[in-house]
């Protein structure tokens, strides 16, 4: 980078937070996926201004700019792999305001999702999506993601729940759209061109989301089954009885193994399959709900039942649900996770094709998914010093979202597209659609300095 | 050991896969909010490093060592990843690299050799007991002000006490004392305690005179050789077969007993065989009386004048030797205790080995909060079981807080009856 434009960069920001030596530049060429390539610059701003003024530098120089929050994306969205400038929106991390009684709050950009439930949690509100990088992940990568998570099945996902948002335009203009009010239709719907845009269209410096109350009371129910189309008839069987669980993960039998290895916590080794369902509402309403899926289970086979009633009972069943990244990522350096997604009724069907896929290509595979939704998860065990290995891992990975795109499905449920499914993207959009979304871009980001080298 | 390695030196690179989740709970990285504080990054550069992709410089060393060694990323890494033992190797290669502070050099000297050790604490002694009062007011010691670091011993608490004390009815069995440096130099009220309760529950003390400090100082800096000479020694006198346990009234003693020496041993390339026996010896005091509660309670006075306590818990106590609601359940069994949690009561306070000396500004940002955070209870006395947790959290209350940091023991024999 031209050391007079360096010099522009330092003057909005400070020395202070603006970065270029190789220790600092390293620290912001990754996220949680495999590709990394070093940034020329790093800045960290700290207000909105900020944000504008470095992107009208970098637009009238040509400058790429890519956001970032917690940097854990797991497909690579916010490595800037065309260089230039990582901007970290980590210090721009406060809640503005949180208001109850009109159900919203308002937050920046790089807030980390726990924290913001942790201060909801205070007034008995939550803001539903839950990926399962919550800890760690900021509402900025969130929403720049539309992240899902178990929870979504039930109460939608990361868009469902934006009123407004204030935006930074490559050009340096800031825009501001939604409101505070949940009806709202003034307007182009503008958050849903900006969810899942993964920095491609403009940077988020504020975010105004829907809070709901918090659920008085829950119910969790481990179901084991000897079939997996008994697990799969369950699923359906529960969702036909009127019930939308706030959960309902299954583990195929390399999984529960997996986590048996390594935690010991008793689960039979011979199944194929492992349902784990949870409701929530009113004790009165979830009480109900518990029988009636109990029952349904019992009527599709399964061969061990354990519900829970207690928080304890709760956090033990979802022990096994917690363990199954770490249990698979410790058996290899590197643990890999898709999410091709397909119509709920498909997911039998899924797993013993991503299976058979697996298994052709002599891999170490274990497969989870948000049942409900379709949501798959199969969690690849690799080496990616191994190239020989990596190219069976990309092979079969190519082939289990042909497999979902003839299911009906689509390449990414939650993760997004970010580099890892660039190669892919025709398979699930269509010439003239990926031609309209060129068009938006281009008008939008005429440079392309934003995210460049990503899905549009 | 050579800085020159290779990436099969360091296997926990690669296990690191990039998530994140180390990320909000590293009490540097929630300070400075930038990547390059964080452990993922200390990783990550370490990668470089070792693949030669990096080549050393003094901003990769301050990265590296910008760390308290809490163990917080360790125990909320999903892939893991042992940070101690890369960080602690990183550390040694960047000493050679480019070389150590004069403090850092001084402090390794001491703690390898005991008998300077407490010569050396008798001048320290007279500095601090004497320090002219405008001097003491407006120096500091990384983020403390010289007059509130506390005094030293008038002798060193072994000197003061005999090697063996008889339990007051028939004994229970022996239970081996750790003193560590910081009640043998500085709280000997701790050691009084610690001995007065354990006799009262029955047990035979036993101070064995040889001991030398727990070299936790020297390893985590890197300087594992001289570490080595202390953990042999220590083990050698320690690890009995005639014993009840192994106590400690220092939870980063405790990590080093009951973790840390196996993890020095084996990065040497050593047996950790012994090391292995004595951890499952060693307990830290607090876990040890409420284990063995039902010897305490006969001797508790129902009438024991209450305090307000909150407490702190040190990252030696739950990273380092798994003990998470071990002290507060025993404080809220205690008849002294009225009992407020703090907020952020399980949060690292900053102080982390030589850290507040390094960066005592980072040190200075992380304590303010705890502190904040225990006014806000409205406790007299905030518990806690670590010398250095204690010198760093009094080191940093004003005068007018009213607030006194004691150890655990000192609340637990205030309980006794009289």
């Amino acid at each position: 980078m031209d050391i007079s434009i360096k010099k522009q960069f330092i003057s909005i920001i400070g020395e202070d937070r603006c970065r270029d030596q190789l220790e600092d530049l390293i620290s912001y060429s990754y996220d949680a996926f495999t590709v990394e390539t070093v940034p020329d610059l790093v800045l960290l701003p700290i207000s909105t201004a900020e944000v504008s003024e470095i992107l009208k530098v970098a637009h009238k120089n040509r400058i790429p700019v890519t956001a970032r929050g917690a940097g854990s994306s797991i497909c690579g969205a916010s490595v800037p792999v065309k260089g230039g400038i990582a901007l970290s929106m980590t210090m721009m991390n406060g809640i503005l305001e949180t208001n109850t009684p009109d159900r919203y709050c308002i937050v920046q950009p790089g807030i980390i999702n726990a924290d913001l439930q942790t201060e909801l949690g205070k007034t008995g509100f939550f803001y539903p999506p839950d990926p399962g990088s919550m800890a760690f992940s900021t509402i900025g990568g969130n929403v720049a993601q539309n992240a899902g998570g178990p929870r979504c099945l039930k109460y939608g996902v990361t868009s469902d729940y934006v009123l407004g948002m204030e935006v930074v335009l490559a050009n340096g203009d800031i825009i501001r759209f939604g409101s505070r009010n949940v009806k709202d239709v003034t307007g182009y719907r503008l958050f849903g061109l900006f969810c899942g845009s993964e920095g491609t269209l403009g940077v988020i410096t504020e975010i105004t989301l829907k809070v709901i109350p918090l659920p008085k009371a829950y119910r969790t129910v481990l179901a084991v089954f000897n079939d997996l189309d008994d697990s799969a008839a369950t699923v359906s069987d529960i969702i036909g009885a009127g019930i939308l669980p706030a959960a309902l993960e299954l583990l195929d039998k390399v999984l529960i193994n997996a986590v048996e290895d390594s935690n010991n916590i008793g689960l039979p080794r011979e199944a194929e399959g492992l349902l784990l369902i949870e409701v929530d509402g009113s004790e009165e309403q979830v009480e109900k709900e518990l029988a009636l899926i109990i029952e349904k289970t019992k009527q599709n086979n399964a061969v061990d039942i354990q519900e829970a009633r207690t928080p304890e009972e709760r956090d033990n069943l979802w022990h096994a649900r917690r363990s199954l990244y770490p249990s698979m990522a410790r058996l290899k350096p590197n643990c890999i996770v898709e999410d091709a997604t397909v119509p709920a009724s498909k997911v039998p069907e899924m797993i013993r094709g991503i299976r058979s896929i697996v298994d052709k290509h002599n891999l170490l595979v274990g497969i989870s998914a948000h049942a409900g939704d379709g949501n798959m998860h199969p969690l690849i065990s690799c080496d990616i010093r191994d190239t020989e290995e990596m190219d069976r891992v990309e092979k079969a990975i190519g082939e289990i979202f042909e497999l979902a795109i003839s299911h009906n499905g689509t390449l990414s449920g939650e993760h997004g597209i970010g580099i890892a499914k660039l190669e892919y993207l025709s398979m699930s959009i269509d010439e003239p659609t990926l031609k309209f979304m060129h068009t938006l871009k281009q008008a939008i980001d005429p440079h392309g300095i934003l995210n460049p080298g990503k899905a549009i | 050991m050579s800085a020159k390695s290779d990436i099969l030196k360091s296997p926990e690179v690669l296990q690191c896969s990039k998530c994140g989740a180390c990320l909000p709970v590293c009490p540097v990285y929630l300070e400075k909010m930038e990547e390059g504080a964080s452990p993922r990054a200390k990783v990550q550069l370490s990668k470089h490093y070792t693949e030669k992709s990096l080549p050393t410089s003094s901003h990769l060393s301050t990265l590296i060592n910008r760390c308290l060694m809490c163990g917080n990323c360790t125990a909320a890494c999903p892939s893991g990843v042992e940070h101690q033992s890369l960080f602690m190797r990183m550390r040694s290669y960047m000493a050679t690299d480019h070389g150590e502070g004069w403090h850092l050099k001084v402090l390794y000297h001491f703690l390898s050799h005991e008998q300077q050790l407490r010569l050396a604490s008798r001048f320290a002694k007279l500095g601090r007991n004497h320090m002219l009062n405008y001097l003491a007011s407006e120096f500091k010691v990384g983020n403390i002000p010289a007059k509130r670091l506390p005094k030293f011993n008038k002798r060193p608490f072994r000197e003061q006490i005999a090697e063996k004390i008889e339990p007051d009815t028939p004994s229970r069995g022996t239970i081996l004392y750790f003193t560590g440096c910081g009640t043998n130099y500085i709280y000997d009220h701790v050691g009084h305690a610690l001995c007065h309760i354990l006799k009262t529950m029955g047990f035979q003390v036993e101070i064995p005179r040889s001991q030398v400090c727990c070299g936790l100082p020297l390893f985590i800096h890197g300087n594992l050789e001289k570490a080595a000479i202390n953990i042999k020694t220590n083990i050698e006198l320690f690890n009995r077969d005639d014993i009840v346990a192994v106590v400690t009234d220092c939870a980063t003693c405790g990590s080093a007993l009951h973790k840390e020496y196996a993890i020095v041993l084996k990065e040497l390339g050593l047996s950790t065989e012994t090391a292995e026996q004595l951890a499952e010896k060693v307990h830290d005091v607090g876990e040890f009386i409420l284990a063995n509660y039902d010897l305490l309670e006969p001797h508790l006075d129902p009438l024991a004048a209450k305090h307000k306590v909150t407490y702190h818990m040190p990252c030696h106590l739950r990273n380092g030797q798994d003990i998470t609601t071990e002290v507060e359940t025993l404080l809220n069994k205690l008849p002294s205790v009225d009992y407020t949690r703090a907020e952020d009561y399980d949060r690292c306070c900053g102080g982390g080995g030589t850290f507040f000396y390094d960066h005592p500004k980072t040190s200075h940002q992380i304590v303010s909060k705890k502190v904040e955070n225990a006014r806000a209870t409205g406790a007299d006395l905030w518990v806690t079981g670590c010398p250095g947790c204690s010198i760093n959290l009094s080191g940093n209350l004003q005068e007018e807080d009213n607030i006194s940091v004691e150890h655990i023991l000192t609340v637990v024999e205030q309980s006794l009856k009289k």
